[in-house]
C-alpha cells in the first residue's frame, strides 16, 4: 500500500515536472530514513550534517544496524536507503534494488599492540581465521595461543573478510563480539589476539598488521594492492525517489567525496 | 449518573487489564506463527539437540545455547542465593533499623541500573580479571555468571526478605520462649517457614539471569558451543536472538530464531507458574 502510495506520488511529481517544467527548482522537502551497516553509518551520520546544513527541508535519519539488515531493511521498505559495507550476495541481487558505490574501504587485520608480529600472509590469515594456526609461534611471534575474535553474524565486515580471505570455509573463532567498536576493545584488552576492522577505526590501542606486506591504506585500497577490500553501498528500492536522488548525488558528488577523502576514504568519483 | 460513572470506571478498568493480554496473546501468536514451521521442519529432536548452529549453512540447532544458558543460570545462581538468603535473613531479622534503612534503597538501586552499565562494568574489570589471573580468553560462562549474579541479587533479596517477615511473629516469640537462642530461631524455624517465598524469589532471580541478554552479550563471548570449562565462552538463547537479529532475512534463519522464541517463552513459562505456586505455598 505504502508503496503504491508512493509510486503514486512520483508519478504525479514528475507530471508535474514535465508539466510546468519550472517545478525542477521547487525545494524537495520531506524526511529520508537510511538505515544499515555499522561501518558506513559512522560516514553517514557526518555526511548528512552537512547535507542537512544545505537543504534544511531534508531530514535524514539515520540507523546502526548492520549491513544485511540495511539491505533487508532497503528491500522491505524500513528504510529510504539502505548502506552496506558488502556486495549483495545470495538471493540478494535478484530483489530488484539498485545499488550506489559510495566509497572503497579495506578491512585491517588488527592485534594488540604489544604483538611483535607485523605482517601476515593472505594464506597465514586464511589459516589462523579457519583454526588451522592456533599458535602466534606459527607465524613468527611469541609462543601463545591466538585469540581469534570475529563479528557477529550479518556484519558486512564480517560478511567481507570471509568471502575474501576464507571463501567456503566457517569460521572457528575464540570469541564473538559485537560491532566494529566490540571487537577493537577485544583486541586491546588481549595480547594473544586478532580481529579485523576498517582501516578508518584503527586508533592506538590496537596495531593494524600489514597483509602480504602491503599497508591497509587508502592509497593501496585505491591501486587494489591491498588485498582486503570491499564497497560502502547505498541501496534503494528499485529506482531511486527524487529525495533519495539527491541525497545520493550529493554524496556522490564533489562536496561529499570530498569528505570522504578527507576522513581517509577512498572516493570512488 | 453514578451509576453510569460506575460503569465507565468499571469497564475502563477491564480494558486496561485486556490490553496487556491482547498483548501477551499477540506475541505468542508471532513466535509461534514464525517458529513452528521451522521446528516441524527441521524436527523437534534435531532443533533442540542439534549441536551445530551455522546459519549460513542452514543448520540450526540450539543444544549448545540451551545447555549455555541453563549452565551459566545455575553458577549465578550458586553465587547469588546464599548471598541473597543471608543478607535478606540479615535485613530482617538482625540488621539495626539505622543500617537498615541505608541497606534497603542501596539495594533497589542495585535493581534500577540498566543491564548495559552492567554488561559494561564486566567487559572492562572483570573480564580482564579473569583472563589475567584465571585464563584466557576472560570472556566467559564465569565472566557472565557473576555479572548475572548481581543482578539477580536484589530480586533474591527483596522477596526473600517479604517471605521472611510474613513469617508470624508468634513463631518466633514460641521459639524464643521455649529457650532457643535467636540463630536456631532463625535456622529451625524462620527459614524452614518462609521457605517457599524464599523459593519464589530464587525462582525469578533465575528468570531474571536467564532473560538477561545485553550484560550476557558483552561478557560471555558468543560462542555456539558447549563449554569444557567456566573460563569457556558459551552463547545464551536470548544472545542468539539478539546477536543475529539484524542478520536474518525472511526464511529459515529468521524462524530458527523466533524458534528460539519459542523455547525462552516455554522456559521462562515453566518459572513463572512454578514461582507462582511456590509463592502461594502449594507443594510442586
Amino acid at each position: 500500500m505504502k508503496r503504491v502510495f508512493a509510486l503514486v506520488l512520483i508519478v504525479t511529481m514528475l507530471l508535474s515536472i514535465a508539466g510546468t517544467g519550472i517545478a525542477t527548482t521547487e525545494v524537495l522537502r520531506g524526511t529520508l530514513v537510511i538505515g544499515g551497516s555499522t561501518t558506513v553509518y559512522v560516514v553517514t551520520v557526518l555526511l548528512a550534517e552537512r547535507f542537512m546544513e544545505k537543504y534544511p527541508d531534508i531530514r535524514v535519519e539515520t540507523h546502526s544496524v548492520g549491513s544485511t539488515a540495511g539491505i533487508v531493511g532497503a528491500n522491505e521498505g524500513t528504510f529510504d536507503i539502505g548502506m552496506s559495507s558488502r556486495w549483495l550476495r545470495g538471493d540478494e541481487p535478484g530483489w530488484g534494488l539498485t545499488e550506489f558505490v559510495v566509497y572503497m574501504d579495506g578491512l585491517a587485520p588488527i592485534v594488540h599492540p604489544t604483538n611483535p608480529v607485523r605482517d601476515l600472509t593472505m594464506k597465514q590469515l586464511k589459516k589462523i581465521f579457519i583454526g588451522e594456526i592456533t599458535n602466534w609461534k606459527e607465524v613468527g611471534g611469541k609462543d601463545m595461543p591466538i585469540t581469534v575474535i570475529i563479528r557477529e553474524e550479518g556484519s558486512g565486515a564480517r560478511g567481507a573478510f570471509e568471502d575474501i580471505v576464507h571463501e567456503d570455509i566457517d569460521p572457528a573463532p575464540t570469541l564473538i563480539l559485537v560491532g566494529t567498536g566490540g571487537v577493537r576493545a577485544g583486541v586491546a584488552g588481549d595480547p594473544s589476539a586478532i580481529s579485523y576492522i576498517t582501516p578508518v577505526a584503527v586508533d592506538e590501542t590496537v596495531r593494524a598488521l600489514t597483509v602480504d606486506g602491503v599497508e591497509a591504506i587508502a592509497a593501496n585500497v585505491l591501486a587494489g594492492t591491498f588485498p582486503i577490500i570491499r564497497p560502502a553501498l547505498f541501496l534503494t528500492k528499485g529506482e531511486p525517489s527524487p529525495l533519495e536522488q539527491k541525497f545520493i548525488d550529493w554524496v556522490l558528488g564533489p562536496e561529499g567525496q570530498q569528505m570522504l577523502e578527507e576522513m581517509g576514504l577512498v572516493r570512488v568519483r | 449518573m453514578n451509576k453510569y460513572r460506575e460503569w465507565v470506571i468499571e469497564k475502563s478498568l477491564v480494558a486496561a487489564a485486556m490490553v496487556s493480554l491482547i498483548i501477551i496473546a499477540f506475541i505468542i501468536i508471532t513466535i509461534f506463527r514464525t517458529g513452528l514451521p521451522l521446528i516441524a521442519e527441521e524436527g523437534v529432536f534435531h532443533f533442540l539437540f542439534g549441536m551445530e548452529w551455522r546459519p549460513r549453512r542452514e543448520i540450526f540447532g540450539i543444544f549448545p545455547m540451551m545447555a549455555g544458558t541453563l549452565l551459566v543460570t545455575i553458577l549465578s545462581m550458586l553465587i547469588s542465593v546464599p548471598l541473597g538468603i543471608l543478607a535478606a535473613t540479615f535485613l530482617a531479622e538482625v540488621a539495626p533499623q539505622a543500617i537498615r534503612s541505608i541497606l534497603r534503597p542501596v539495594i533497589e538501586l542495585l535493581a534500577g541500573i540498566p543491564s548495559v552499565v552492567y554488561g559494561f562494568v564486566g567487559l572492562m574489570a572483570l573480564v580482564p580479571f579473569i583472563r589475567i589471573h584465571l585464563g584466557p580468553p576472560g570472556f566467559s560462562m564465569l565472566a557472565g555468571a557473576i555479572v548475572l549474579a548481581i543482578m539477580a541479587l536484589p530480586i533474591i533479596i527483596t522477596i526473600a526478605e517479604d517471605a521472611i517477615n510474613a513469617v508470624p511473629k508468634t513463631y518466633k516469640e514460641a521459639s524464643l520462649a521455649l529457650g532457643a537462642t535467636h540463630w536456631q530461631t532463625i535456622r529451625n524455624v524462620i527459614l524452614p517457614a518462609a521457605r517457599s517465598g524464599i523459593l519464589a524469589g530464587v525462582v525469578l532471580g533465575s528468570g531474571r539471569a536467564i532473560g538477561e541478554t545485553m550484560a550476557a552479550i558483552m561478557v560471555l563471548g558468543n560462542i555456539p558451543a558447549i563449554p569444557d570449562s567456566v573460563l569457556d565462552p558459551i552463547r545464551t538463547l536470548t544472545a542468539n536472538v539478539a546477536l543475529e537479529m539484524a542478520y536474518a532475512a525472511a526464511g529459515p534463519h529468521r524462524q530458527a530464531l523466533f524458534a528460539t522464541g519459542i523455547v525462552l517463552f516455554g522456559a521462562i513459562s515453566i518459572l513463572v507458574i512454578t514461582a507462582n505456586r511456590l509463592r502461594r505455598g502449594q507443594q510442586l
